[in-house]
């Protein structure tokens, strides 16, 4: 009876394949990302003489490869955004209802396609920069191997954020039917709540700062050097799981509740 | 078929669609005819479940829209034909609406030349005219081959070629015995294509009549030209007709039907060079409609329930 999954999740691949926007994006994801892992790792190798024994001590040979990925977290979320809030903006969105009235099924099945997108690409993303950077430090032999303590983990965790932004800049748009009000509050929850957290926060409490999205991206992937305004990598696991339920249940609600 | 029992939305305070009980059956043209505002397009949306009904419910083929397994082979909508991402190409567009419904990838194609776009399919639907993506909506709609049909003001930016060939293929849709609900604010358009009329006001259904009834109910008139001077006016005045004066030595005529007035001319004589009966405007239907006296005899149960 039901008619869900393969011929909605089909759909919606199709739905995302078709439109100009996700190529241009995941490009621009690519190029951000093993570019500047290897500009950085070139950097840091060229300077690596004249560094203080204290920068030396916080260098992470893994983070250092992974700094385009702020690049490519703007992306991702763009990626999820868009693919809602085009619908909204078309008017699409009423074609997709008038097609599939069940509309929790449709929203399952755009996050399972887009979820499934950016795992992929951002898992070979992570791994593409990883070993790109890698190949430069190891010209001051700073280079680590997927085998050493932490650095699976950091790669894996890279992509799998990729991912939690991904559906977090979908579920968002879905709240807000809006594309420049989601691109704004994913922005502003990406990259100022970590300031923002701090702000209010009683001096020397990292409780709530953890719960920032940025410093549960940092968690995931440290290896050599561990901030205490990170959380454990554990913790930040669960800060992305908790961003996901919460949005995704908040986006089922607004979209079975509401008029389109 | 699709039947609506006192369906009622309400945005806010403003009561977009009140109370509005029809059924829209099959095989003939039904048109829902009203001026900007008075709840066509709400009530549209109702039946296909994109809005939820405050009060009352709609059912298609006997279930609620959203009740419906592949809702698109039961029925085709096009709501508005901007309603696209113009990055898309207008094959993939079609190709995943099929994909929702399990319909065969083969159709795409086919709806494409049934619409005279097989030579655009390929193109994004950005660069499309209105008459266009007017088209491909229409494809949409007929994606999977659905008994029932609604199209919102489906006219609307054609070039005259295109209103002929859509106003063809309506009522073809009909005679095939599929159920077609149009709308439109325009009476003349539904004149030509509309078997059935439920006339909108306010979000109120005013009336629910055949399109000949409603024409011939005498809020048109016949528009009459004798050859030369005559006493035609003073004629048909004389037989209780109500004559007013065109451009071109023209005579509304009201009151006669175009073989009474016939009858009169060559009983004394006099050539016609025109006898046009015309519709009435959708005003005219208004006036006559809202009439309190006339809406007083059109509703005879009124005097009994007082």
């Amino acid at each position: 009876m039901t008619l869900f999954p393969t011929s909605l999740v089909a759909a919606e691949w199709t739905k995302l394949r078709s439109v100009r926007s996700t190529p241009l994006i995941l490009a621009v994801a690519t190029v951000a990302t093993i570019g500047i892992a290897v500009f950085q790792a070139r950097s840091t190798v060229g300077a690596w003489d004249g560094w203080a024994a204290r920068a030396r001590a916080e260098f992470d040979p893994v983070f250092t490869t992974l700094t385009g990925f702020q690049v490519a977290q703007l992306a991702f979320g763009l990626l999820g955004i868009l693919a809602v809030t085009t619908e909204y903006g078309t008017g699409t969105i009423r074609s997709t209802f008038a097609a599939a009235p069940r509309r929790g099924q449709v929203l399952a099945a755009k996050l399972l396609v887009l979820g499934a997108v950016a795992l992929v690409v951002g898992e070979a993303l992570a791994f593409a920069a990883f070993f790109a950077g890698q190949c430069v430090l190891a010209g001051k032999h700073l280079d680590v191997t997927l085998g050493d303590p932490n650095v699976l983990r950091a790669v894996l965790g890279q992509g799998f954020y990729l991912g939690t932004v991904t559906i977090l800049g979908a579920a968002i748009g879905t709240l807000l039917r809006h594309t420049a009000g989601a691109i704004a509050l994913t922005t502003g929850l990406l990259f100022l709540s970590t300031m923002v957290f701090k702000a209010i926060s009683p001096d020397g409490s990292t409780a709530l700062i953890h719960w920032a999205p940025a410093a549960a991206a940092e968690g995931l992937t440290w290896t050599t050097f561990h901030d205490p305004d990170w959380p454990t990598a554990g913790f930040a696991l669960v800060v992305c799981l908790t961003y996901l339920t919460v949005s995704v249940t908040a986006a089922a609600w607004r979209l079975t509740h509401h008029d389109v | 078929m699709i039947e609506a029992d006192e369906l009622t939305k309400t945005y806010g305070r403003r009561r977009a669609v009140d109370q509005l009980t029809f059924r829209i059956l099959p095989g003939r043209v039904t048109g829902f005819l009203g001026p900007n505002g008075a709840g066509k397009s709400t009530a549209i949306r109702l039946i296909l479940g994109l809005d939820s009904p405050t009060h009352g419910r709609v059912r298609v083929d006997g279930r609620p829209y959203r009740g419906l397994d592949r809702p698109l082979r039961q029925v085709g909508a096009l709501l508005d034909a901007n309603a696209v991402h113009g990055g898309r190409r207008a094959r993939d567009h079609l190709r995943w609406l099929a994909q929702t419904n399990d319909i065969p990838h083969g159709r795409v194609a086919e709806v494409l030349r049934l619409t005279g776009l097989a030579e655009v399919g390929h193109r994004r639907v950005g660069g499309f005219s209105l008459g266009m993506k007017q088209r491909l909506g229409i494809a949409a709609a007929l994606l999977g081959d659905p008994q029932i049909l609604i199209f919102d003001e489906p006219v609307n930016g054609l070039d005259p070629d295109g209103v002929h060939w859509i106003r063809g293929l309506i009522r073809s849709l009909a005679a095939e015995g599929r159920t077609v609900l149009i709308s439109s604010h325009l009476m003349s358009e539904m004149q030509l294509t509309a078997d059935h009329v439920l006339i909108l006001a306010r979000g109120r259904l005013l009336s629910d009549s055949g399109m000949a009834e409603l024409v011939r109910s005498g809020c048109g008139d016949v528009l009459v030209r004798a050859a030369g001077d005559t006493p035609l006016a003073a004629l048909l005045t004389a037989r209780g007709a109500t004559v007013a004066p065109e451009p071109g030595q023209g005579l509304a005529v009201t009151g006669l039907d175009p073989g009474e007035i016939a009858a009169v001319a060559a009983t004394h004589g006099i050539a016609l060079v025109e006898l046009t009966p015309r519709a009435p405007s959708l005003e005219e239907v208004f006036r006559r409609i809202t009439d309190p006296e006339l809406q007083y005899r059109a509703e005879p149960h009124r005097e009994d329930a007082r």
